[in-house]
């Protein structure tokens, strides 16, 4: 529809146009489209007519091109002019003389300016049938849609990233074995002089242990608290002794290791020790 | 002139503490470096006597003894030496550099660049220097005393772990005590002044140092031959493992212990029970020594870092955990 109408408006346009070149060849106020320059040449009695003052609303606007005398003593006017809206307009309305009084010897002659649409044009230049908003697709769908998954997003983001619920299942957490009872085995094994290198190693460490929480001793620095502990009558007698057995190149016999576990074996706690080897 | 290595370390601790007063610990650790051939570096900020510690040590026991300010200039040559053109004989000959000696303090090594550092490092491992195309072999015993400033990072090239883990030990210097350091003033105050036949100037400990060194060499490989006699349990060597293993294992360490760190301390522990007069060694030694011999060798987590965790912290639990 658009298309056809590129077609045929140039068309008419073009015709238009050479309507009014033969209106003016005529002198004969023929139709003229709306916003295309027409010609007239008229022969008039005098040579000093003027134009009246254009204004904004003026809806003929005529312009004298020329003027020329011709052999029978009258003036051969030259006028251009363009209609704005269509209809006849009367040449005596645009011209006056000198003085600004209107001339009567001009008659009724008309300048036509023909519509460009035909009078029963209702003014539709395509036709226009507003669509459906389709079911799917569409700008506002689309944009809809995405506000609708921005949305969701987030709130399966928050969903997922929520805290859980904190389900509070119950353990039964034995009591943390005390020294005395880690070394129970250990001094037993040593007692019967079966006791691993390893056992040696760990025994040994747990006595340091021991010792150092017997003391009060568990904030301070390891470094620190071994010359506490050795410089302690009890614990570091026992240390010595423990040193002779596990770190001297000769050790210890079976009796020594005995006698300097004996206060160790059956600890039921460690508050229950009050006094270190001897 | 003493030639009786028993009496070693209480003879080297009375000279040094004729002119240093106080860092026992110091003193201690130097000759446990001195006594098994690791190499020593003391973190410390300047003034607290760490070059004339070195100093006062190298002229107790009779050793050559260098010193060598590191700067960002430096060249590697400058250490270790170079070959020269003796114009006399149209033929190079070898110039070496201080490196040759026995007890090398390399004052502030990490201002010096990368490459004199590694040079340095290599040397310390390998106790051999390529100049040109020939080996030397370093003296024996060759002994590097490292110092750093912990403060003034600015213009320094950090020694990477692989280069700390060349050190046996790393200590930390604190300051003196107030009585200790009433001590120094008071020393300082009586010291008077060094005349010359061009005039005078007011002495320093430096000037304090007695000539005469307390033992020699011979002593010294005597001791050395000692502590190599010192006796580790099998259960002191569980001990050792157990606690290496610990520093590879706890979640704040990203870089735990190198078996080298394990070998250290049955050394340093060995020389530790020599210092302290036993031919066993105990575990007292492993918990004295392990701060030196452990921390400049685990690096913490990036996680335990940002909850600001120190080093220090992390060690004492491994300790804590061992005792």
């Amino acid at each position: 529809m658009t298309c056809r109408c590129y077609l045929w408006l140039p068309a008419l346009l073009f015709l238009a146009a050479n309507s009014g070149f033969s209106q003016a060849t005529n002198g004969a106020g023929a139709g003229h489209a709306i916003g295309i320059e027409g010609r007239i040449m008229l022969d008039l009695p005098r040579p000093d007519y003027r134009l009246l003052p254009l204004d904004d609303r003026t809806e003929l606007i005529l312009r004298i091109e020329s003027v020329s005398a011709t052999a029978d003593h009258r003036q051969r006017y030259n006028f251009s002019y363009i209609g704005m809206e269509p209809g006849d307009y009367q040449l005596s309305d645009y011209l006056v003389y000198p003085d600004g009084s209107r001339p009567g010897e001009l008659g009724t002659f008309r300048i036509r300016v023909a519509a460009v649409l035909p009078e029963s044009h209702s003014g539709q230049l395509t036709s226009f049938t507003p669509g459906q908003f389709p079911f799917l697709g569409g700008y506002r769908v689309f944009l809809g849609s995405l506000g609708a998954a921005w949305v969701g997003g987030i709130g399966i983001f928050i969903w997922s990233y929520r805290k859980k619920r904190l389900v509070v299942v119950p353990v039964t957490r034995l009591p943390e074995s005390s020294f005395a009872q880690r070394m129970g085995p250990l001094v037993e094994a040593a007692a019967a002089g079966k006791l691993s290198l390893d056992g040696q190693a760990q025994l040994e460490r747990l006595f340091i242990g021991f010792w150092r929480e017997k003391l009060n001793l568990p904030d301070q620095r390891m470094a620190d608290a071994l010359v506490y502990l050795r410089g302690h009558a009890q614990a570091g007698e026992f240390l010595r002794a423990l040193e002779h057995w596990l770190h001297q190149r000769a050790g210890a016999s079976a009796a020594e290791v005995s006698a300097l576990l004996e206060p160790y074996r059956h600890l039921p706690a460690p508050a229950a020790l009050t006094g270190g080897a001897t | 002139m003493k030639h009786n290595h028993r009496h070693f370390v209480p003879a080297v601790r009375e000279r040094v503490a004729e002119v240093v007063v106080g860092q026992d610990t110091v003193v201690e650790r130097m000759m446990i470096a001195l006594l098994t051939g690791g190499h020593l570096l003391l973190l410390g900020v300047p003034g607290i006597a760490k070059t004339l510690l070195v100093n006062a040590l190298a002229r107790a026991v009779d050793l050559k003894f260098s010193r060598v300010q590191f700067t960002i200039d430096m060249l590697p040559s400058d250490i270790l030496g170079s070959e020269l053109l003796d114009q006399a004989t149209g033929k190079f000959r070898t110039h070496q550099g201080p490196v040759f000696t026995n007890l090398l303090l390399a004052d502030e090594i990490n201002r010096a660049a990368p490459k004199v550092q590694s040079a340095l490092l290599e040397a310390m491992q390998e106790r051999k220097v390529t100049i040109g195309n020939a080996s030397y072999p370093l003296p024996v015993p060759f002994l590097v005393i490292a110092t750093q400033n912990p403060i003034e990072q600015a213009g320094t090239f950090e020694l990477p772990e692989a280069q700390l883990d060349r050190f046996m030990l790393c200590h930390r210097l604190t300051y003196p005590t107030a009585v200790q350091e009433e001590e120094v003033l008071r020393r300082q105050v009586n010291m008077g002044l060094k005349r010359t036949e061009a005039g005078a100037m007011p002495k320093t400990a430096f000037d304090m140092i007695a000539g005469e060194p307390v033992c020699h060499l011979e002593d010294l490989t005597k001791a050395m031959e000692t502590v190599q006699q010192v006796h580790v349990s099998d259960v002191f060597m569980k001990h050792c493992v157990e606690f290496v293993r610990l520093t590879r294992t706890h979640p704040n360490i990203e870089l735990g212990c190198s078996p080298r760190a394990g070998l250290s301390v049955v050394q340093a522990a060995r020389a530790r029970a020599y210092v302290f007069g036993r031919d066993y060694v105990v575990p007292e030694d492993l918990f004295q020594l392990a701060e030196d011999v452990v921390l400049h060798r685990i690096r913490l987590s990036y996680e335990a870092l940002a909850e600001g965790r120190k080093p220090a912290q992390v060690l004492e639990e491994i300790l804590q955990k061992l005792g």
